[in-house]
Parts: structure tokens; C-alpha cells; sequence
């Protein structure tokens, strides 16, 4: 009798505890910055922090090994070699985003006219990475999840584990690190460019009706960016919409006379572990989305497409 | 021997005394009047009972006793079972809720299918949370897809 007296006072400890722990883990600090101001750190030191490192990363269960040169702005260049000896390039020269590989090379403008969304993160520990003081963060969104380590001094990623649906995707990681500011300037390479920055008004126009926008997106999702994308086999153009919380990722890809031609209509797919692909018809419209989502986040936003 | 009580005259006339005890009450009988009259008395009594109607049983005499009589289940046992039941209940429900929660698998991707993830993939790599080694590792295996 007594202790069914107290159970509602038990229970109700018992729930001002929990969410006692739940806050402490989102306002924990460390060097006097919660997890999310970290994560502004990271966004800002992205942009204005110069650095030359090596590292190693296993993607997809390869392995591979790759060198950064990081410059101000956005500029960065990557070169990748993998255990079979394959190369990859990737960079970006403040304008367009491009990579070449053995045999494709292509490159496509960088949209920054709309501001990013900084995704919500907790702080989880520190530890030392590539010889540097680093704080542990997890960050999370839908079924992507990243757990990352970063430069406590600078807030350069040092480090980044990603999973999806709760299983692990890659693993990357510095193994060292050089802060300087002589790191050359990076120039794209006069490859094919596929996407082009775009305004609503021209993608209404290469589709012939007005482009389709979600109704209903996840919390926190906005629009980073509208391209217009040229298929180099159909030489159909496809208007392109770019959604982002920060962390996971959304593209629209629209298109005039049900082109998908090898997915049809209500197809959905999982070409990897980092997203997912769905297919759908409006009346002579076909669109693909394609995100770091669920496959019933996805139905959702097709759903909602007007 | 004195005259017997009215118990032992009882269980001599029903033949319900030992042999020598039998003996003794019917040489005090064979002579003592006033026992053969009460012996008498005995008898015709037993004789006008034996002549009354055998009353007749009611039809829902038997059930009701069948009903008091029946094993009842005990109180404890019946309470677990309930609560096995119970437990059975939450545990199909919760699994049927885990394997709604489950997305099943989804075809395998086609070069098309792929085309687009990289075009998403290379959009999102100016995100400063972006795993750029990531997607250069996906974009050489990419070259492998017929």
C-alpha cells in the first residue's frame, strides 16, 4: 500500500531526472561552447582556416588515402588514391564544385546565395586526433547520424564517422595536420560543366510549367540552392532543387516527359548506404528525390509536391 | 446381567454386537419380560419405518451439490495466467510494431539511380559537415558500374 502511494512521486523524480540528463547533454560545454556552437565553429572555420593534411578513410568497406588542401572561401582540393591504386580529384575554386576520376571529369557551380542551417549537435567527450586537442561531437538527422571530432583550437573536422539507418558508412579520419596560410590558390579544371545555378524563373521555363515545390519538408530543412542540370546521354534538362538541415540532404530532380526513363514511376531504390532514391509522375512532370531520408520521409515529400 | 440399554437392544435386534456380548443379551432376554417387550417395541418400530414411501429426490438437488464440490482454480494460479497471457499479448504487439517500424529492402540501384546520388552527393560537398573522402571513394567505384 505504501509503495503504490509513492509510485507517482517515484515516477515523477524519475522524469524530472531524465529530462535533467537530456538537457545536460545539450547544454554540456566545452572550452564555454555547447554542442551547436561548435557546430557554428566548424560552418565558420570551413571557410576562413587555411590547413594541409593527410589522412585515410574507409567508405563502403574501401579503403583509401587521400592529401587536402584547404584555402580560404570555400577553396579546397582533394586528391584520393584506394587500395587499388585508383585516383580521385575533388575540389572546389570558390565557384564551381568538380572532381575527375579515371575517366569521367565534371564540375558544376556552387550556389551560396542562400544560407546553410546549422545542425543541431552534442558534445560527447574530447579525445586527441592527429596530435591535436579535439572535442567529440554527435550529431544527428532522420537516419543519418555522424559522430566528429574536432580541432579545439581552430574547428577544423579532424575526424568523422557516418552512419545510416544505424549502420556505419565511412569512416575518415586526419592523421596530420599543418595550419599555414601559403596554400596555393585552387583552379577548376575546364571539365563539363552539369549544373548551373538557376532561378525559379528559368527552370520554369526549360520545364514548361511551373517547378514543383515540397509542401511539407523535415523540421529545420531549407532551401540551399535552384540548378538546372544537363543528362549528357539524354540531353533533357532537369531543374534541381537543393534542401539541407545542415547535416542531411535532400535533391529534387525535375523533369519534363517521365524521362526517368530506366527507374519508372513510384520506383524506389538504394544505390549505397548514404541515401536513398524515389521516383514519381505529376502529369507530364517526373521527379526524383534523392536524400539522406527515410524512404517514407521521402514519400511524404512527394507527396506533398504543388 | 442387567437389562440392556436401549443402544444394545438396537444392535442386537440389527445384529450389530459381537458374538459373546450377543449371547449374553439374548439369555438375559429369554428371560426377562419387560426386555422382550421393549425388544418387541424395537422391532415394530423398525417394521412401520421400513413401510413409509422413500421420498423422492429433487432434480436440482445433484447439480447444485456437483457445483460445491467441483475443484475450484486456485486464485494464484489463475492470476498468472492472466498475467502470461498478458505478457503474450504485449510481446506479439510490440513485435508487430518493430516489424512495421522495419522498412523492407529496396531493389538494387541502376546506373541512372546511381547518376543522380552523385549529382546529390557533389552538391552536398561543400557542406562543412560533408565527408568529401567519402564521396571520392563512392565516385571511383562509380566508374565501375557498367
Amino acid at each position: 500500500m505504501k509503495t503504490r502511494a509513492f509510485l507517482p512521486l517515484l515516477l515523477i523524480v524519475a522524469a524530472v531526472l531524465a529530462a535533467g540528463g537530456w538537457q545536460w547533454t545539450q547544454y554540456r560545454r566545452v572550452d564555454g561552447r555547447t554542442g551547436r556552437q561548435w557546430l557554428a565553429l566548424v560552418e565558420q572555420a570551413a571557410q576562413t582556416v587555411p590547413y594541409r593534411a593527410e589522412g585515410h578513410t574507409i567508405t563502403d568497406g574501401k579503403q583509401a588515402r587521400f592529401t587536402v588542401d584547404q584555402g580560404t572561401g570555400g577553396r579546397y582540393r582533394m586528391r584520393l588514391v584506394d587500395a587499388k591504386g585508383r585516383c580521385c580529384s575533388l575540389g572546389n575554386d570558390g565557384a564551381r564544385t568538380w572532381y575527375t576520376a579515371e575517366n569521367t571529369a565534371e564540375s558544376m557551380a556552387t550556389d551560396d546565395r542562400l544560407a546553410a542551417a546549422t545542425p543541431r549537435g552534442r558534445i560527447t567527450g574530447t579525445a586527441m586526433i592527429a596530435g591535436r586537442s579535439a572535442v567529440l561531437l554527435a550529431v544527428h538527422s532522420g537516419p543519418l547520424r555522424k559522430l566528429i571530432a574536432v580541432d579545439r583550437r581552430t574547428g577544423i573536422v579532424l575526424s568523422m564517422r557516418t552512419l545510416f539507418r544505424d549502420k556505419p558508412v565511412s569512416e575518415m579520419q586526419l592523421d596530420k595536420i599543418d595550419y599555414r596560410e601559403d596554400i596555393p590558390a585552387v583552379k577548376a579544371p575546364s571539365t563539363a560543366t552539369v549544373l548551373q545555378a538557376a532561378t525559379s524563373q528559368e527552370l520554369a521555363k526549360l520545364l514548361g510549367q511551373p517547378v514543383l515545390y515540397p509542401g511539407r519538408l523535415p523540421q529545420r530543412f531549407t532551401l540551399k540552392g535552384t540548378y538546372v542540370d544537363r543528362c549528357s546521354g539524354c540531353q533533357m534538362d532537369k531543374a534541381v532543387l537543393r534542401y539541407t538541415d545542415g547535416l542531411s540532404t535532400l535533391t529534387l530532380f525535375e523533369m519534363r516527359n517521365g524521362m526517368m526513363c530506366a527507374m519508372g514511376n513510384g520506383c524506389q531504390m538504394a544505390p549505397g548506404d548514404n541515401a536513398l532514391v524515389e521516383t514519381r509522375t505529376f502529369g507530364n512532370l517526373t521527379v526524383a528525390a534523392v536524400g539522406t531520408l527515410s524512404a517514407k520521409e521521402l514519400d511524404r515529400i512527394l507527396d506533398s509536391l504543388k | 446381567m442387567n437389562c440392556p440399554d436401549l443402544e444394545q437392544l438396537a444392535g442386537f435386534q440389527t445384529d450389530a454386537v459381537d458374538a459373546a456380548q450377543r449371547r449374553r443379551i439374548g439369555e438375559h432376554i429369554a428371560a426377562c419380560d419387560a426386555c422382550r417387550r421393549e425388544l418387541a417395541a424395537l422391532e415394530g418400530a423398525v417394521r412401520s419405518v421400513s413401510l413409509l414411501p422413500e421420498p423422492a429426490m429433487p432434480d436440482d438437488l445433484w447439480p447444485g451439490i456437483a457445483a460445491r464440490i467441483a475443484p475450484r482454480p486456485h486464485p494464484v494460479a489463475a492470476w498468472w495466467r492472466a498475467l502470461a497471457g498478458a505478457g503474450v499479448l504485449a510481446t506479439l504487439l510490440v513485435g508487430s510494431l518493430l516489424a512495421f517500424r522495419t522498412e523492407p529492402p529496396l531493389p538494387a540501384a541502376s546506373a541512372e539511380a546511381s547518376a543522380y546520388v552523385t549529382r546529390h552527393d557533389l552538391l552536398s560537398a561543400q557542406d562543412p559537415l560533408a565527408d568529401r573522402a567519402g564521396l571520392a571513394v563512392r565516385l571511383i567505384a562509380a566508374e565501375d558500374r557498367p
